[in-house]
């Protein structure tokens, strides 16, 4: 692994889906959720979003996976913006 | 020693001994609590249901909409007696069942343009109970303008999310929206600016999630207005699964540039909008009054001419841009701003689309000033 790359576990929240992604550090937040979208076939209907298991944050979609305080081998979720109320 | 003569007391006898018996509770600080609960379907049902029950002293109920058959299996105040009546009013009598002693302000009508903003400035804490993003960024934005927290609760299949937005900090709801989000917020007006009908994809779902979801955005209101820490901090979501069981606990990004946060300062109470004029506010003063909202003042027909809307831009729907008499489509004149220098100055607001208790901005050389209008509501 070179320093303009990093290796991050990438999960459903369910945990249903994984993988282990390397990508540029430049990689934006917004890039991965539309990689896994992709991927993984999810729900067209539903926004999702990423969150970092070890920071107990949700990452901005405008976020580089290499300049938002994520170190290699962090777990990334991919977690469904839920919008049913009625 | 005995116990006897320490002033050991049995709490007062009624309905709330049980809850009284915890020890910091204050039953009388939540019957001098103004809880608002806006959409009145499963989620609304059951968060409005405990806030009765633990005797919550004003609920404002704020939906637009009416009781079909789909939502008897999830409401849990709605029965088949009720079908086509206001989910907001059938619910305010159902809770006044509950706990006659409060004060139940059914507001049947939408977020955007009927329910005043002044409602919200006095609310304590406003749960939002809505069933899309778009409702939610309007509540969201309407919420930091009157200054008042409020509690985000959202359902899936086997999971809810409670997200904790407040105007001092932290993120708001629209500081964490993706760019396909606000893709979808601004979707909701066609090019010509007016309003687009989705029909609501009716999702998979339960009664589970809706009654987990409401536990949990009253206990962190229960904590919030008690001052207990524990809960949700401003611009915290927690996120409940049932399948797996997991809870998570996330700070959500925030947005410095989010457009949706700004309070709303020192506001003045004037009429009722039935009554009262631009002109009047303006109290014979150049200057203009901001309406808050886009205002439709005519569609017009390259053919047939122009036909006089005068209704807030939310309440016109985009098949209206068709001209009804032949066919093309019409261009729509709007305005936000009402000048002194215009005939509509002279209109009582309630013409131009104002509801009771909104709050207008009334801009003078001299002055700016916010002003709330009166109305029978509170
Ligand atoms: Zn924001
Ligand atoms: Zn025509």
């Amino acid at each position: 692994m070179t320093d303009d790359r990093i290796s991050l576990n990438l999960r459903t929240l369910d945990k249903s889906r994984q993988a282990q992604v390397t990508l540029p550090i430049d990689y934006t937040v917004a890039e991965l959720l539309e990689a896994s979208r992709q991927n993984w076939k999810l729900s067209p209907d539903t926004d999702y979003l990423v969150r970092s298991e070890r920071l107990g944050r949700q990452l901005a979609s405008r976020d580089m996976v290499g300049s938002c305080g994520l170190v290699a081998g962090d777990v990334l979720e991919v977690v469904p913006l839920l919008e049913a109320g009625a | 020693m005995t116990s006897e003569g320490l002033g050991f007391q049995l709490p007062a006898h009624d309905r709330f001994d049980r809850q009284r018996a915890i020890a910091w509770w204050n039953q009388d600080k939540l019957a001098g609590t103004v809880a608002m609960v806006a959409g009145c379907g499963a989620l609304g049902n059951e968060v409005a249901k405990n806030l009765a029950l633990l005797g919550v002293g004003t609920l404002i109920l704020v939906d637009f909409d009416r009781i079909e058959i789909s939502n008897l299996a999830r409401s849990v105040l709605f029965g088949p007696s009720d079908l086509g009546r206001p989910k907001a009013e059938v619910l305010a009598e159902r809770l006044a069942e509950i706990f006659p002693a409060g004060r139940m302000i059914p507001v049947v009508g939408d977020l955007w343009c009927d329910l005043g903003l002044g409602l919200l400035r006095r609310s304590d804490l406003v749960f939002g109970c809505l069933d899309s993003v778009n409702a939610r960024f309007i509540l969201n934005r309407m919420a930091l303008r009157a200054g008042t927290p409020w509690l985000n609760g959202g359902l899936g299949m086997a999971a809810c999310q409670v997200s904790f937005h407040h105007p001092v900090g932290g993120a708001c709801y629209e500081c964490q929206a993706t760019p396909g989000m606000i893709k979808r917020f601004s979707e909701r007006y066609s090019c010509a600016g007016l309003l687009r009908m989705p029909g609501n994809q009716p999702v998979p779902l339960t009664v589970v999630p809706a009654a987990l979801c409401a536990s949990l955005m009253v206990q962190e209101a229960l904590l919030f207005w008690h001052e207990r820490a524990g809960g949700l901090l401003p611009g915290q979501r927690l996120t409940a699964q049932l399948a797996p069981y997991r809870f998570v606990v996330d700070d959500l990004p925030h947005d410095p540039e989010c457009c949706a946060h700004g309070v709303i300062d020192a506001v003045e109470l004037a009429g009722d909008p039935s009554q009262v004029t631009a002109a009047d506010l303006l109290g014979g003063k150049a200057g203009t009054l901001e309406l808050g909202f886009d205002l439709v003042l005519s569609l017009n027909c390259r053919h047939c001419g122009p036909a006089t809307i005068l209704r807030p831009r939310s309440k016109v729907p985009l098949e209206e841009l068709w001209c009804p008499d032949c066919g093309s489509m019409r261009s729509a004149k709007w305005v936000s701003d009402i000048s002194d220098k215009m005939e509509l100055a002279t209109y009582p607001l309630q013409d131009l689309g104002v509801p009771e208790h909104h709050i207008v901005r009334v801009i003078t050389v001299e002055t700016i000033r916010n002003i709330e209008l009166a109305g029978s509501l509170w």
